[in-house]
């Protein structure tokens, strides 16, 4: 082993050491020799096939006329059944929204965690393009990659078009009469016996009277109400701590210091917009003096974990012990005291943690009481949430507390509660289930018995955009409008009530599930389309409105309020509650810590498993893992080893009985003998998309569990055979014996630390000042010349600017067997590369897209001058002159450009993104490519267009504040800039002027228009 | 006259014959546009979509964020 490698092991490898190694996978650190070999090819195994003339067939001439006659009859017989195109005229009468060609905007809501306060962006009435609301008060302009993809949803070529009815194994369609009368009937003949109606959360007051309604017609109806990932554990913690509300959100903008305690706040947890937003408050790289400190301690590298400043690795069945531990030496030294027998220094021997940076923690915490915050993680356990809360308490952080949550309008039924309903079920007394757009067959515990309890029940209705689990186990399937096609209203906020318009009308034989419940209370009335749209507004007229003493007609105000989005309102939000420490006698003593621990976790882009049909969401590399299409085991470098399994070999879990056989991905930074598995994977029944991918870990949730339902003391032991799981994250290297260790000697990735940057402005450049020479002449740009900056201390790596492009760029989902290849499309993609040791990583990401050079190699090298350089600084694609030869892919430095091996909308399963639904997503003012054409980044050229078109009807200058990326416009962190570089004022010009902007590979010479911000760590100045 | 032999001479196919060719001819390339195709398309349920705006909805004129 060299010394390097010895050095790197032990952890001496860290940013801000001199010339760190970076390395993007375990693979590429030990020098693997697969790694080497594949890094020596500009494209993957298998991803060319050589033309050898002895590998021809040696088809006979006679055979091969023969062959072609009978192809081309074949081909003309079943050309006969052509594509319908459309009319040739498409507006004889011309709606009057409609401007053929011009956008129209619609505000709605979407029922995400985010806010879901969304602008939708349609184009002859078609909605193409999800952004955030900006007047929305939550989302402020920015939605979730979730939000972003639910587009997709839309045009889901596999939504239920019309009423299902069971029929021996399969299903019949029906119609909607019958569906209702049927239906009526059978709910009516229910008697005494109990209707029940699951739902997930309901935050909608028209929604939640329609419930009441249905429950006054069928008095023996009940509403339960879950949600796989919720904060009811939390919740609970704060009502032991505090006696009544909700948990807080915080204002993670005010806090000077942060610990986050196995919690996800930049990913999963809470509204990651939000918190993300708050949080690079405190990374303005223009305000030095006050940036934020994060530590994490967390048992497996979360999005908020690769932004840490500090991290632990600390198994998560041990964060009790360690927030006691941190009580008693913060209560030792701000004398309030002891609450149990732990030790700082104790726990950190126990479980290897630095002594040193726990000092540096407990200090900071100390000296910014008051302006810091300690953060728990949804999974852990009640005591740990109520120790948490303390700690604030005894910090005095109290005042960073927001008590803005509203909470759901029919409280979460417990474990116990959903456990009688099945038992009922079981005993026969219940007449009716109906999922009111739920899947409790998927989600709920095993323990509760759903799936067998739901074959007793005589009525079961399913009320589902898609085939689901439960939808298969039902007696009536009605499908039920998308959200883009709904009507509706939300109050998840104190302060604010959202609301939802339909942008389009139904685009099949569906309607919103709330008309339907409607519909099943009226006597003998007939279904209209605006049922649910009359009774919402009678609801708002009778009930809302008057209390908002509006000082205008009800008409005017509804149009206001659709149009605006939201409606304000003046609610008191002041929360008085103070802590109960009789409760700290429950905590004192933590659970022994021993074997191995399973946390279960939401994934950042499939949630619950309800976005598992979603093809940009399975395709977008996970933030962390860079996985695709799949879930996985994720465990340490140690207990792969102590298990004698490699990435992808099968470990057997086995929980109380229960078992999971899952393939492990070994994760730098995880901590030993503990495993994560993000839930939403291991579909059966879905769309063709997500049926049979990863593994289905809900399983494994155990509602009995001594620490929590989704953290669970289990068995683990080596699984026979292994299973492929896809990661992206050694994509796009390539180094030869000449650029080995490019990253850090090419100066990648550069960052720095906070203290440097104030000492020393300039540390980033010098002495790595040079004069770069070029054998071409120099091009003044004299007018408007675009360029991007981007701002690493703001990019938290959390992908929302991947699907936006994926869907504002018509970008194909290409499948798992492909990206395996390496030919995923995204025209934007985020590099994560680790510093530090296996065990003890720092990450580093880097936003990566076409650099524009103004030297572009790639231009150089295209036999047919399909790529080509625009005045205004762009590097463009001409894609009908594009023959494919694949030079300029060759000749990127930056590996930006994405080759079409296919054409993936017909390749990917059987056609499946051909279909006439699925092509109604697509951007029409973006050329949907074909194969053999290579594509890459424009700086969404339409929309430059679009504003320079604008620019000239106005008669003015273009200017490069008007217009936006789509990547840009996601980003929810506003880290990418995008604008002209010859004007001084603008903040992409500044940017580029800034101490800390640097080129990637700048030596090249190439020129690039995207200039990166470095990042600064907030470690302390003194080593550790 | 030379002409005339060779037509009578020719093989000549009858008339039942010639309909019935064109009938099975006919029916072979429908039942081959229809079926076999068909069993490796997609079993799509979505053809012919209509896009219908909903009158109802209020929109905006146009995209109000700027680029700061």
């Amino acid at each position: 082993m060299s010394e390097r490698m010895t050095e790197i092991l032990k952890g001496v490898n860290q940013p801000g050491e001199k010339e760190p190694t970076y390395w993007k996978s375990l693979k590429q650190l030990y020098n693997d020799p697969e790694f080497i070999e594949a890094s020596h090819h500009e494209f993957k195994e298998g991803v060319k096939d050589d033309f050898e003339v002895s590998k021809l067939s040696g088809i006979s001439r006679r055979k091969f006329l023969a062959l072609l006659g009978a192809s081309a009859a074949l081909a003309g017989a079943g050309c006969a059944d052509y594509r319908d195109r459309g009319e040739i005229i498409p507006y004889n009468k011309k709606p009057e929204e409609v401007l053929p060609g011009v956008p129209n905007y619609y505000a709605s809501t979407l029922n995400c965690k985010c806010g879901g306060g969304v602008l939708v962006k349609t184009r002859e009435g078609r909605p193409i393009k999800i952004d955030g609301n900006p007047d929305h008060p939550v989302s402020q302009g920015k939605v979730c990659a979730k939000c972003h993809a639910s587009i997709l949803g839309l045009y889901d070529p596999e939504r239920i078009p019309h009423p299902l009815k069971k029929s021996g194994s399969g299903f019949e369609k029906i119609f909607w009469d019958r569906a209702d009368n049927e239906i009526k009937a059978a709910l009516s003949a229910a008697g005494d016996k109990e209707i029940a109606v699951i739902t997930h959360s309901i935050y909608s007051p028209t929604s939640y009277k329609v419930l009441q309604d249905f429950v006054s017609k069928y008095p023996s109806a009940k509403i339960y109400s879950y949600e796989l990932f919720n904060e009811q554990v939390r919740n609970s913690a704060w009502q032991k701590s505090y006696g009544s509300g909700v948990a807080p959100l915080i204002n993670w903008d005010e806090a000077k210091i942060i610990l986050s305690l196995e919690g996800d706040f930049l990913g999963t947890d809470g509204n990651q917009i939000e918190n993300s937003r708050r949080f690079v408050k405190g990374r303005d790289i223009n305000d030095p003096k006050n940036f934020n400190r994060l530590y994490v301690v967390e048992g497996n590298m979360s999005i908020t974990g690769m932004n840490a400043d500090y991290r632990f690795r600390l198994r998560p069945d041990a964060q009790l012990e360690f927030v006691l531990a941190l009580i008693n030496e913060i209560g030792g030294k701000l004398n309030s005291g002891k609450i149990s027998n732990y030790s700082l220094s104790s726990v950190a021997e126990k479980y290897s943690l630095s002594e040193e940076k726990l000092k540096l923690l407990v200090n900071d915490l100390i000296i910014n009481r008051g302006s810091s915050i300690v953060y728990a993680g949804n999974i852990l356990s009640e005591k740990t949430h109520i120790a948490v809360n303390y700690l604030n308490e005894i910090l005095g952080n109290t005042k960073l507390y927001r008590h803005e949550l509203a909470e759901p309008l029919i409280p979460l039924s417990s474990f116990n509660d959903l456990k009688r309903l099945t038992s009922s079920m079981k005993s026969g007394r219940v007449g009716a289930v109906i999922h009111f757009d739920s899947n409790p067959v998927y989600h709920l515990p095993v323990d509760v018995g759903y799936e067998d309890a739901i074959k007793n029940v005589e009525l079961v209705v399913s009320l589902t955009e898609l085939e689901s689990e439960s939808s298969f186990l039902s007696h009536y399937v009605l499908p039920i409008n998308h959200a883009l096609e709904s009507w509706g209203d939300y109050k998840t906020r104190k302060g604010f009530y959202s609301m939802q318009q339909p942008v389009v009308s139904p685009v099949l034989d569906t309607r919103q599930k709330e008309a339907i419940l409607l519909n099943w209370t009226r006597d003998n009335s007939e279904y209209s389309d605006n049922l649910y749209l009359d009774y919402l507004k009678s609801n708002w007229q009778q009930n809302i409105f008057p209390a908002l003493n509006a000082g205008m007609s009800f008409d005017i105000f509804w149009v206001g309020a659709l149009h605006d989005g939201v409606v304000l309102l003046n609610e008191p939000k002041a929360f008085s509650g103070s802590f109960n420490t009789s409760v700290l006698s429950e905590i004192q003593t933590a659970d022994n810590v021993s074997g191995f621990v399973v946390a279960l976790k939401e994934h950042p882009f499939l949630s619950d498993g309800r976005y598992a049909n979603n093809g940009w969401l399975q395709e977008l590399p996970h933030p962390v893992s860079k996985i695709t299409w799949d879930n996985y085991a994720a465990i340490s470098n140690s207990t792969a080893k102590e298990l004698g399994v490699e990435n992808n070999d099968f470990v057997n879990i086995e929980v109380e009985g229960r078992s999971l056989k899952i393939p492990v991905f070994i994760q730098p930074g995880s901590s030993d003998n503990t495993v994560t598995i993000e839930l939403g994977y291991g579909r059966t029944h879905t769309g063709t998309v997500g049926k049979g991918n990863g593994f289905n870990a809900n399983v494994l949730i155990s509602p009995g569990s001594r620490l929590s339902p989704f953290l669970i003391s289990a068995k683990v032991t080596k699984g026979d055979g292994s299973y492929k799981v896809v990661t992206a994250q050694e994509h796009h290297s390539f180094d030869d014996d000449l650029t080995k260790d490019a990253i850090e000697k090419r100066g990648i990735i550069q960052e720095g630390t906070v203290s440097e940057y104030i000492e020393n402005p300039e540390f980033l450049h010098e002495g790595k000042e040079h004069k770069l020479t070029s054998l071409y002449p120099g091009y003044e740009y004299t007018g408007l010349k675009w360029g991007m900056s981007i701002d690493l201390n703001k990019c938290t790596g959390c992908s929302e600017c991947v699907v936006a492009c994926i869907s504002e760029n018509n970008i194909p989902v290409v499948g798992k067997d492909q990206v395996d290849m390496g030919r995923e499309m995204h025209w934007i993609r985020i590099d994560r590369y680790y510093s530090g040791s296996v065990d003890e990583p720092t990450v580093s990401n880097q936003v990566m897209l076409c650099q524009h050079c103004d030297n572009a190699p790639c231009e150089n090298v295209c036999p047919v001058v399909a790529t080509t350089h625009s005045p205004d600084g762009l590097n463009q694609m001409v894609y009908n002159r594009c023959v494919g030869t694949r030079y300029c892919a060759n000749n990127c430095p930056y590996k930006v450009r994405r080759f079409n091996f296919f054409n993936f909308r017909d390749h990917y399963d059987n056609g499946y993104q051909l279909e006439q639904l699925f092509s109604l997503v697509y951007n029409p003012e973006v050329t949907v490519r074909s194969r053999g054409v290579m594509e890459k980044c424009t700086f969404c050229i339409q929309r430059i267009m679009k504003a320079r078109e604008d620019a000239i009807r106005d008669n003015r200058e273009l200017k490069g504040s008007d217009v936006t990326t789509a990547c840009q416009d996601a980003c929810g962190t506003s880290a990418i800039s995008f604008g002209d570089i010859n004007d001084r004022e603008s903040s992409v010009s500044k940017a580029r002027e800034h101490h800390l902007a640097y080129h990637v590979l700048e030596e090249l010479n190439v020129r690039p228009n995207v200039t990166y911000l470095a990042k600064l760590r907030n470690t302390h100045k003194e080593r550790v | 006259m030379n002409i005339q032999n060779n037509l009578h001479t020719a093989k000549t196919i009858n008339r039942k014959n010639f309909f019935s060719k064109v009938s099975k001819s006919f029916l072979g390339i429908l039942l081959i546009s229809s079926f076999p195709f068909n069993l490796f398309g997609r079993n799509s349920s979505s053809k012919n979509i209509k896009v219908k705006i909903n009158p109802l909805a209020v929109k905006r004129e146009k995209d109000v964020r700027k680029n700061d």
